[in-house]
């Protein structure tokens, strides 16, 4: 069966042509795979696992989006980033962002 | 680590389509991608869903380098330096590489047999994936695409554009390039073949463009200024001079 990521054949609107800068949190997820990657720790092919099994409701994100998200999940799985821990951080940040004047 | 060594982003189908169209179709569909359901952060609480849409990724981006760090997994210095690499991708690498190839014969023929070790004489390391090289002739138009993810000649070309990543593209290529080609502003002749090569984890496609009519006496180093990343992609033709 065809699965939510094979993407070729289906109906498609039309294509924005101008391309953006990659966003600094994009350019530190990618930079994080490839850090985990050089060290042995993680495999594309792990990643991609992962990508392709989100949900389609998360899999439809943009494509950054779409590796945070399955990168949170493969960390967790493989304990180098828990999740408890990740949520605790972020919970952290956002309480030092609302400190802020 | 090699600034060439940007991870791709790769899949493991061995799944490769070489899909040719003679003629173009132009089916208009309306998008039928409903994007309104927000990011779902799955590991999180609710408190972290109050967070406005726009600051989740960056949040989680910078949570999952700190987590890892306190943990001892990467350093900082690691992140660092992988961040640096990408910042120093060569954008006009690819324009050496179709110009030493329009030059040098004796090149081109290298790289259109092995592009993976052709490309490695201008430093590139294409790691364990193969390269394949398609030239574009007075009857032949070859356009590149990934449907399964974007899988990308990264370390020649940097990070895909959006468009490049975008499902309507992906989706599409296949079955109306010539459509697709037209929203680039490019039109093929319709006695030219347009050839779509779909990427995948072991096989990254670049296109040698056409060399434009009219520069015969130009050196390779002025050539390289009329390669632009997305004729290399296929979607458009080299410049005109």
């Amino acid at each position: 069966m065809k699965r939510h990521h094979d993407l070729g054949g289906e109906p498609g609107g039309p294509i924005d042509p101008t391309a953006h800068p990659v966003e600094p949190w994009a350019k530190l997820i990618t930079a994080t795979v490839g850090a985990l990657r050089s060290r042995g720790l993680m495999t594309v092919d792990e990643l991609r696992r992962t990508i392709e099994d989100l949900p389609p409701e998360i899999y439809d994100q943009p494509y950054f989006e779409r590796w945070a998200e399955a990168l949170a999940i493969l960390l967790d799985e493989k304990g180098f980033a828990p999740s408890a821990d990740v949520g605790a951080s972020m919970e952290r940040m956002m309480a030092e962002m609302e400190a802020k004047p | 680590m090699s600034p060439h060594d940007p991870h791709d982003h790769d899949h493991g189908h061995s799944h490769h389509h070489h899909h040719e169209h003679d003629h173009a179709h132009t089916h208009d569909h309306a998008h039928p991608h409903d994007h309104g359901n927000g990011p779902v952060l799955k590991y999180s609480d609710d408190s972290v869903h109050d967070v406005r849409e726009s600051d989740l990724y960056p949040l989680l981006a910078e949570a999952l380098r700190a987590v890892l760090v306190e943990r001892g997994v990467v350093s900082a210095a690691d992140i660092r330096e992988h961040l640096e690499a990408l910042d120093k991708v060569d954008d006009g690498m690819g324009g050496k590489i179709v110009a030493r190839a329009w030059t040098d014969p004796a090149y081109k023929q290298r790289l259109l047999a092995n592009g993976s070790a052709a490309v490695a004489e201008f430093g590139i390391d294409m790691g364990e994936t193969q390269l394949i090289v398609v030239e574009n002739t007075d009857d032949v138009h070859n356009l590149v695409v990934c449907t399964l993810c974007s899988c990308y000649p990264r370390a020649i070309l940097g990070l895909p554009p959006d468009w490049y990543k975008s499902k309507s593209y992906r989706a599409r290529a296949v079955y109306e390039p010539r459509a697709v080609l037209r929203e680039f502003g490019t039109a093929v002749p319709e006695n030219v073949t347009v050839k779509v090569h779909d990427s995948n984890a072991d096989m990254r496609y670049l296109v040698l463009p056409k060399r434009p009519a009219g520069t015969d006496d130009w050196d390779a180093e002025r050539l390289t200024a009329l390669v632009s990343r997305d004729c290399l992609v296929g979607v458009v033709p080299a410049a005109a001079p």
